[in-house]
């Protein structure tokens, strides 16, 4: 997760599982610690593109 | 010419391994421990070979099925490339080495490809410089102190650009290298490593 930040502000972020299997998150949300914006993470690949274009 | 165990399968939808795809991942240079992104993945063969040179290696694309697809052919080498869906160097932080081999082809807005995925891989905008520019822009902000840009460029035989690439480069600050190149019969591959004067 150090290697990404939030798109919009560069703020950082937060990680919540909902699935995980050797350590690694297969499906979550990642959350920006300052401007609050979600990013789903689905089957291990987090998606970092403005909702409107996921 | 390829890497020996690094064989990523060809998929629907993803552009597959060809000598410019070699070439970058055979012509950057890295080294173990450091932050490396490979932005515009396609099939990855760039990533997984940093991957296993010990770099902590992240692929970007916008194309889920490049990612889905380099995701699975690491798992199955058990190297560690983090896929992430997003344009360009959105929502990365920075590395030591940032690779990429952009969309060069110049294309008109009517010659694009039917399938949007394949446009994306080739399309380069009317001068083929499009991707690269706009990549090229963002990319100081995503650099670590001395950090390089490898980049994978294509000299079309018979286009001669009103500007040699590596001039345009020197114009917006960037330092070019050539450290690797690849004569084909429609096109001379090149890639340059960049760092910021």
């Amino acid at each position: 997760m150090e290697l990404l930040c939030c798109p919009l502000c560069r703020g950082d972020l937060t990680l919540e599982a909902r699935k995980e299997a050797k350590g690694e998150i297969l499906d979550g949300t990642i959350q920006c610690t300052k401007c609050s914006a979600k990013f789903p993470i689905e089957d291990g690949i987090p998606n970092m593109l403005p909702p409107e274009l996921r | 010419m390829e890497i020996s165990g690094l064989h990523p399968p060809s998929l629907d939808h993803v552009y597959p391994v060809r000598e410019d795809s070699l070439l970058l991942a055979t012509s950057a240079h890295v080294r173990p421990g450091e932050r490396v992104a490979e932005v515009g993945c396609g099939s990855g063969l760039a990533s997984l070979a940093a991957a296993r040179s010990g770099a902590q290696v992240v692929a970007t694309d916008l194309n889920p099925y490049a990612l889905a697809g380099l995701r699975e052919e690491s798992l199955r080498l058990g190297l560690s490339v983090l896929c992430v869906r997003t344009d360009l160097l959105s929502g990365l932080r920075s590395f030591h080495a940032i690779l990429f081999n952009p969309p060069y082809l110049p294309t008109p807005p009517g010659e694009r490809d039917a399938d949007p995925w394949d446009a994306l891989a080739l399309d380069g905008g009317p001068d083929g410089q499009q991707t690269l520019w706009r990549f090229l822009a963002s990319a100081p902000s995503h650099l670590l102190p001395g950090g390089r840009v490898y980049l994978l460029w294509a000299r079309i035989r018979g286009q001669v650009p009103a500007e040699s690439l590596p001039s345009t480069l020197g114009r917006e600050g960037w330092n070019a290298r050539n450290v690797g190149s690849r004569s084909l019969p429609a096109e001379e591959l090149e890639v340059l490593e960049l760092v910021r004067d």
